[in-house]
């Protein structure tokens, strides 16, 4: 085994694979840039290396100078996490070249599957079903119009080389496509370097349904059932369960089964993902295989009772799958919600600064998987992700009320988050009766703002927190403890 | 004593009667409650509020961000600030929303516009990315660009005037 990683990444994640490695025995290496020298993953891990500026490409996105660290540090494996690297075939295929290992797929597996109409061929070959529509990119807009009225509207253009919405257009009309596919190359062209497109029918209403796979290097995959990603703002998923409410025993064998053919037709090994479509009429789509560890892997955990990251750390060191798919008997129902640091009630907007009060929830079944602290300034330069809060409860129900619970009780000042938007969303009714899909947020929360009934409640604590004194976490520190007691402290016995 | 705040820019006047052993009478928003309550530690207030016979428990978490406290209940966060000085900060706040600045530390990506440039208010004039999010900022008026201070991939911050604007005399 590994005697010390280094993690390629920063935030939660980071911090929540020190957290296995320091589990299990292994030394742990973080990088970090101008803007993290008091980030969490920096204090937590056993060595840190400063690599560049605080912009991306200058510091977690610079292969030689990671490659570097670990190399000073004696690290012999990284881990990429999520982001960033952790998908490069090319960084991938550095690590392995300079010696090391790399904590996920082999680089020629990335690169494979990181083309999408080069992963659609693949699992159409192997009996996959993927959505409709072309197996070819193309840069030729009039060869793409004509591809197009054989897809039918409305349609989805997609960048070969793509991710995260970029390059992405829907069409709902002919007349509307060839302006949309020409912005949708040039903004391919500038997000990937290749501006070639593909097109896929787009489904009405479908639910996005991925399998959790695991292979070693010895040929054995299993699969750790599902996770529901339907809750999406912006292609940014934020809320995730699973068991799925739309899978039956059945339909759940025949995924997991698929993803399987899926992970062998790729020669896949380690952990990954594979992502499908679920349709109005049940039939699911492949849609693409993602080649790391998931943001949402932590609801996987919970129910199954794995640690990914330790089998994603086993199977790279060579060992073989303890696990057999037999052994994988999934308990209670679990969620996730994303903590991002940005203000439902000012459009969304990221919301950075410094965390003035931090007392996030406890209790039976909660997980919190945190990249912040009191006192931490959350930068500019990054990912809004601040934490994840999960929790596991005996069936879905339970778990809504759960989660419902924790957010309400999820404290964080200085800097507003999403938690209050998540709270009306488990709140609705729709979401109760489990009836989600990909616009499930767009279509009934395009406009929602926090109610306002309870103002007076604000502004009576207002004048509490005056009388109390309570001083900023800079004055108190400067102040020193020897301040003068407050009248509170002062008073005397306290009773309800 | 009467307490005088503001909340997302709606004024509420607080009158509070202490009668002891942190119990009082609070009059706010046109209701009456009887409020105990204890701090428990530096940032966290519990609070029993009794209202038309009802009674309901308040866990409160607060702290200073300058003159104003961030109060967080249930799930919500929210500024509450002294409604005086949120008067004099609305009254600068309006002055700079006719500036082309960013609300927080970003960078740029592209601009839009060029010097010389004639523009109509709410016309795209730079898009800024700050947490991964682009943000557009449009002209506050129509007018012609004057200067552009900034060149893409500048790193900004808010009361940074990026692009100028001389306000077209007859709009």
């Amino acid at each position: 085994m590994f005697k010390k990683i280094l993690i390629a990444n920063r935030g939660e994640i980071a911090v929540r694979v020190m957290r296995t490695a320091k589990e299990m025995g292994i030394a742990t290496a973080a990088i970090f840039s101008d803007a993290d020298q008091k980030a969490l993953h920096v204090l937590e891990a056993d060595e840190a290396i400063h690599i560049g500026p605080s912009e991306p490409h200058e510091s977690y996105l610079a292969i030689e100078k990671i490659i570097d660290a670990a190399k000073r540090t004696n690290a012999q494996a990284i881990h990429p996490g999520y982001g960033f690297l952790s998908e490069n075939a090319r960084f991938a295929q550095a690590v392995e070249d300079s010696g090391l290992v790399f904590i996920g797929p082999p680089s020629k597996v990335i690169a494979a599957l990181g083309d999408k109409t080069c992963a659609r061929q693949m699992m159409q070959k192997s009996g996959v079903p993927v959505i409709p529509g072309t197996t070819t990119a193309s840069l030729n807009v009039n060869a793409l119009a004509e591809q197009a009225g054989e897809v039918g509207f409305p349609l989805l253009i997609k960048a070969a080389a793509g991710g995260g919405g970029k390059g992405m257009r829907i069409v709902e009309k002919p007349q509307d496509f060839a302006d949309a596919c020409k912005s949708a190359i040039s903004e391919a062209a500038a997000a990937f370097g290749n501006g070639a497109v593909y097109l896929e029918k787009r489904l009405a209403r479908p639910r996005h349904i991925e399998i959790q796979i695991l292979a070693d290097s010895h040929g054995n995959f299993i699969h750790l059932n599902e996770r529901e990603c339907s809750i999406q703002r912006r292609h940014q998923k934020i809320i995730e369960e699973t068991p799925s409410p739309a899978l039956t025993p059945d339909l759940r064998e025949r995924m997991g089964a698929a993803a399987i053919a899926a992970a062998k037709a790729a020669g896949y090994v380690n952990a990954g993902t594979v992502e499908f479509l679920l349709d109005a009429d049940n039939s699911f789509l492949f849609l693409e295989v993602n080649t790391r560890l998931q943001v949402e892997h932590p609801i996987t955990e919970l129910v199954t009772g794995e640690d990914l990251v330790r089998c994603q750390i086993e199977i790279a060191a060579g060992k073989r799958l303890s696990l057999k798919q037999e052994d994988i008997r999934p308990r209670g129902h679990a969620i996730e919600c994303r903590i991002y640091g940005e203000d439902p009630q000012n459009g969304f907007l990221p919301s950075p600064g410094k965390i003035l009060h931090f007392a996030p929830p406890q209790g039976p079944g909660i997980r919190h998987d945190c990249g912040i602290y009191e006192g931490f300034t959350v930068p500019t330069d990054y990912d809004p992700i601040l934490a994840k809060l999960c929790v596991l409860a005996t069936d879905r129900p339970q778990a809504i009320a759960r989660m419902k619970n924790a957010l309400a009780d999820y404290a964080l000042l200085g800097i507003r988050t999403n938690t209050a938007f998540m709270h009306a969303v488990l709140s609705s009714p729709e979401f109760e009766r489990g009836e989600t899909y990909t616009d499930f947020l767009p279509e009934l929360f395009g406009s929602w703002s926090p109610s306002p009934q309870n103002d007076a409640f604000f502004a009576l604590a207002g004048v509490l927190a005056q009388l109390a004194d309570f001083q900023s976490p800079a004055a108190s520190t400067s102040a020193g403890k020897k301040r003068p007691p407050t009248p509170f402290e002062t008073l005397g016995p306290w009773r309800l | 004593m009467e307490y005088p705040l503001n909340i997302n820019g709606k004024d509420f006047l607080v009158e509070l009667e202490d009668k002891g052993e942190n119990l009082c009478q609070v009059q706010v928003d046109g209701r009456q409650m009887q409020v105990r309550w204890l701090a428990a530690g530096n940032g966290l207030i519990f609070a029993q509020v009794q209202e038309n016979g009802k009674t309901r428990s308040l866990k409160i978490h607060a702290a200073k961000q300058g003159e104003a406290f961030e109060i967080f209940i249930d799930g919500l966060a929210r500024t509450v600030t002294d409604a005086k000085l949120s008067r004099r900060k609305a009254a600068g706040s309006a002055q700079a929303q006719d500036t082309i600045t960013p609300s927080i530390p970003s960078t740029v990506s592209r601009i839009v516009v060029e010097k010389g440039q004639i523009v109509e208010k709410g016309q795209p004039v730079i898009v800024l990315s700050a947490m991964k999010m682009e943000t557009t900022l449009c002209a506050p008026y129509s007018g012609e660009v004057t200067a552009v201070n900034v060149n893409p991939g500048d790193r900004v911050g808010p009361g940074q005037i990026l692009v100028e604007i001389e306000k077209a005399s007859t709009s």
